[in-house]
């Protein structure tokens, strides 16, 4: 789900940006190392253009100065429990996996409801039920999530179908 | 000679030291960590009073802030052609928003937020999932969305999201 929210970040300025442009040199540098960053719990998407800083200090030692900046982000985090779309793609035989933004989660076998089957002689390989459920790479599909395993840049989770019992809506089915 | 030595008073024997024990003596125990999940009750941790939004108002705030960034070339830090920084997490995303948000138009988004806010026993999180999963009957919204079971009645809810469906846009 995504989020609006308020973030601070401390930033490290080299002495040959001070000057008239300090403001917009801290904001480019805020620009390009968070947005698409990830915290290992959420990742920040789209920084708002509004934000504040502090008055900058000089860190003894080094001629650097420091500035702490608040800003707000638009940040996507994925919670246990939560019934999200995503779309397939490498489909193997024990199950598939599905790709939610930033997000890759895993549907193993027994995640996957028992009528729909794995199709290796179809090209590309299925999963298919043999009527209008057919999962393949491209596929649009609805799972809730079963676990999440955050690592220090990428999250990776498991997802079922058995649960979300509408996997296929009618507006997203495969096009 | 001897007397005089004798007189001197004795010092008095330095008083025992007084054991104090370490302030701490054990590691400090990890503060148990609460569950966060979506469920019956949604447990956010520390995003629980943060602003939620749906997949079509994130698409809709973000396409905003890359076209102010377009317009005005002059304050665009990362330079006039460029309207973020090209990493592969955020191209990711774009896609992903194009594909499943399901009110591109932004009156539509309007008339949405403002069908959402009418109901006042909805949180944050609550309406932006229904915004996010745009489902067709209450049933799957209660199933989908298993904090909704005990605050709308499904007639109400049905009629909201027959509402809803009416907002959103044809696909092909």
């Amino acid at each position: 789900m995504f989020f609006l929210k308020e973030l601070e970040k401390t930033i490290q300025l080299h002495p040959s940006y001070f000057g008239p442009l300090i403001r917009s040199h801290i904001h480019r540098e805020l620009l390009t190392k968070e947005e698409g960053s990830s915290t290992g719990k959420f990742t920040i998407v789209c920084i708002l253009d509004s934000f504040e800083i502090s008055d900058g200090q000089v860190i003894p030692g080094s001629g650097y100065a420091e500035y702490i900046v608040h800003y707000k982000a638009i940040v996507w985090r994925p919670y246990k429990g939560e019934v999200m779309d995503g779309v397939v793609t490498s489909v193997i035989r024990s199950g598939f996996f599905v790709d939610c933004g930033s997000l890759q989660a895993f549907v193993g076998r027994s995640m996957i409801p028992s009528d729909i089957k794995f199709d290796q002689t179809a090209t590309p390989a299925q999963w298919t039920d043999n009527g209008e459920q057919v999962i393949e790479k491209g596929t649009n599909i609805r799972i809730k999530i079963k676990g999440l395993r955050s690592e220090v840049d990428k999250m990776y989770a498991i997802g079922t179908m058995k649960e979300a019992c509408y996997p296929f809506h009618p507006l997203l089915s495969s096009s | 000679m001897d007397d005089d030595q004798r007189e001197v008073p004795r010092a008095a024997p330095p008083p025992p030291p007084i054991f104090r024990a370490p302030k701490q003596v054990s590691r400090p125990k990890a503060v148990i960590q609460q569950e966060e999940e979506l469920g019956a009750e949604p447990k956010l941790g520390d995003f629980e009073n943060v602003h939620a939004l749906s997949v079509s108002e994130a698409r809709a705030v973000i396409a905003a802030v890359h076209t102010k960034r377009k317009k005005e070339p002059g304050t665009n830090p990362l330079g006039a052609d460029r309207v973020h920084n090209d990493s592969q997490t955020i191209t990711a995303f774009m896609e992903y928003l194009e594909t499943f948000s399901r009110y591109k138009q932004n009156e539509n988004l309007h008339a949405l937020s403002g069908l959402l806010d009418s109901q006042p026993e909805l949180n944050s999180v609550e309406k932006a999932m229904l915004g996010s999963l745009a489902c067709d009957s209450a049933d799957e919204a209660k199933t989908l969305i298993p904090s909704l079971s005990t605050k709308m009645s499904d007639d109400a809810l049905q009629s909201m999201l027959d509402e809803m469906q009416k907002l959103q846009d044809r696909f092909g």
